[in-house]
Parts: C-alpha cells; structure tokens; sequence
C-alpha cells in the first residue's frame, strides 16, 4: 500500500506564527489574558505541524515545532502541560536531552512556575 | 552601498508576519538616534546565500507608519521591547535585499523565539540592544551557541540602536 505523502500547509504556518508573535506583544504588553489566549491557538497548531512534519520525513522542523507548542504551553501558564510533552520528547529523542532541557532551564529561569522539575 | 527603503517594505516582503507593531518600535528607536527621517542604518552583511558581503547603509524612509500608532507604541512597550522589536524589521530589510531571502516561520524555544528562512528553512536568530558596546557580546553569544549546536546553516542578525548598525550572517 502506498504511503500517503503529507504536505505541510503554508497557510497553518502563517496562522500559527502571527497567533505566536500576538502572543508575544500581548506578553510584551503586560496582558497576560491576552497573551495566553494567542499563545495556546500557538501552540495546539505547533503540535499540528509538528505531526505534518513527522509524516513528511521533517524530523528537525517536527522536533522545533514541539518545543515551540511545549514553550506557548508553559508561557500561556500550563506548564504541567508543558512539562508532559517535554518529558516526551526526552523519550522520544533521547540524544536530544541536554538540549531540550536546556529549554526547560530557560523557562524555568525566565517564566519560574512553583512546580516540580522535569 | 546605499539603499533607500521603506519602512513598511517588509509587510510585502515577508508577508507571513505581522508588521504593524515592529515598523512603529523601529520608528521609535530611529528617532531616538537624533537623527531626522529618512534615517540612515549601517548594516554589515556577510556571506548570505546567493549574495555575499556587503555593507549596507539602509537610508530607512518611515513614511506610512501612522504617527498616532508610534505614540501609542512608545507608552505601551518598555524601551527593551521596542529594541527587540525594531530589529525585526532590521534584519526583515537586510535579508531581502542581501539575495531577496524571505522569513517564513516564527517559533518560540524556551525564553526566545527563532525564525526560519526561506524554503530552505535556514535558522535565524535576531537581537537587538540599545548600546553599541553591547553588540559584540550579543554577538558572539548567539553565533558561538548556534555552532555548538548546529554546526553552520543558519543567519545570526545583532543590531544596536545608538549609532545605530549591525551586522547580519550566515554560516556556510
């Protein structure tokens, strides 16, 4: 059987980074609501494209968008969903751990939140 | 080599982003530097894909950016966003006419966000600082942790806003 060939859309790229960088000035801003209102829409379609990637053999851009979605999580204050994927994403790429933790790190540093570490 | 542009250009350059916000902060900080509109901006390139090396005096007109809008920029944003912000629209102006690279993609990594460029998904990263002496630092920083980490491929752009200049390359 065929392997159905996944193309990424360039529209879902050009919502998801313009609800990323409303996200940001809202931040910017001070306006947390605001902020954590564009950064969730952010980060659900970064765990899309994430997928999309993944089905056309993007592995990089897949593993980007997956910190990006696990970084709106955790700015938009849920960082125990952030936490979950970046716990995943340690499993899933074991070789990228140090890296990945060092986004935690950054989070943790910048955005504390009084949870327990990855 | 001078380049007249204009400060709305990028709205049709990288039409992915949004700009509004990021040419009234560049109007913001330009204005700052004393110097009256159209405001000249040094820009080292060096090494872009299809281009090469250059140094870029961006003589940046700002016309279409609603008055109104920078005023109300300058009291909602600290000083340290507007930095930030302005150069977006720096290294927006600097990539197109470097070799006419385009940004397609923003994504947040932890406290920072980076960029992709073109369909060839180059990496960037952008920073921007209110003094001159903070540019070195900024840039060895970023050029020095994209290395470790990736190796070579992708852009690093650091402006300062007090000359202002900055510089913009890509690792081959």
């Amino acid at each position: 059987m065929a392997t159905a060939h996944v193309s990424v859309s360039d529209m879902l790229v050009t919502v998801k980074s313009r609800e990323l960088q409303r996200g940001l000035l809202a931040e910017m801003r001070g306006d947390q609501t605001g902020a954590a209102r564009h950064l969730l829409a952010a980060a659900h379609l970064e765990l899309v494209l994430a997928d999309d990637y993944e089905q056309s053999d993007q592995w990089d851009l897949a593993l980007r968008s997956r910190l990006s979605a696990a970084s709106c999580f955790w700015r938009a204050g849920q960082p125990d969903q952030a936490r979950e994927l970046f716990e995943a994403m340690i499993q899933e790429h074991p070789t990228q751990e140090q890296a990945i933790r060092e986004v935690v790190a950054s989070l943790e540093h910048d955005y504390p939140k009084p949870s327990s570490s990855v | 080599m001078d380049i007249s542009v204009r400060l709305i250009d990028p709205t049709t350059m990288h039409p992915r982003l949004l700009w509004e916000d990021i040419m009234a902060a560049t109007v913001v900080m330009l204005s700052h530097t004393g110097v009256q509109s159209p405001f000249p901006f040094e820009l080292a390139v060096d090494d872009l894909p299809g281009f090469g090396s250059a140094q870029f005096r961006l003589v940046i007109d700002p016309a279409g950016v609603a008055s109104e809008h920078v005023s109300r920029l300058q009291r909602t944003y600290e000083s340290s966003r507007l930095v930030e912000l302005a150069a977006i629209a720096v290294v927006g102006l600097g990539l197109y006419h470097g070799g006419g690279h385009g940004i397609m993609d923003i994504a947040l990594r932890g406290s920072g966000a980076d960029y992709l460029v073109d369909e060839s998904n180059h990496l960037l990263e952008v920073a921007g600082r209110s003094r001159r002496s903070d540019l070195g630092v900024a840039w060895q920083q970023r050029w020095q942790r994209l290395t470790d980490r990736m190796g070579s491929g992708f852009y690093v752009c650091v402006v300062e806003f007090e000359t202002p200049a900055g510089r913009l390359a890509f690792k081959t």
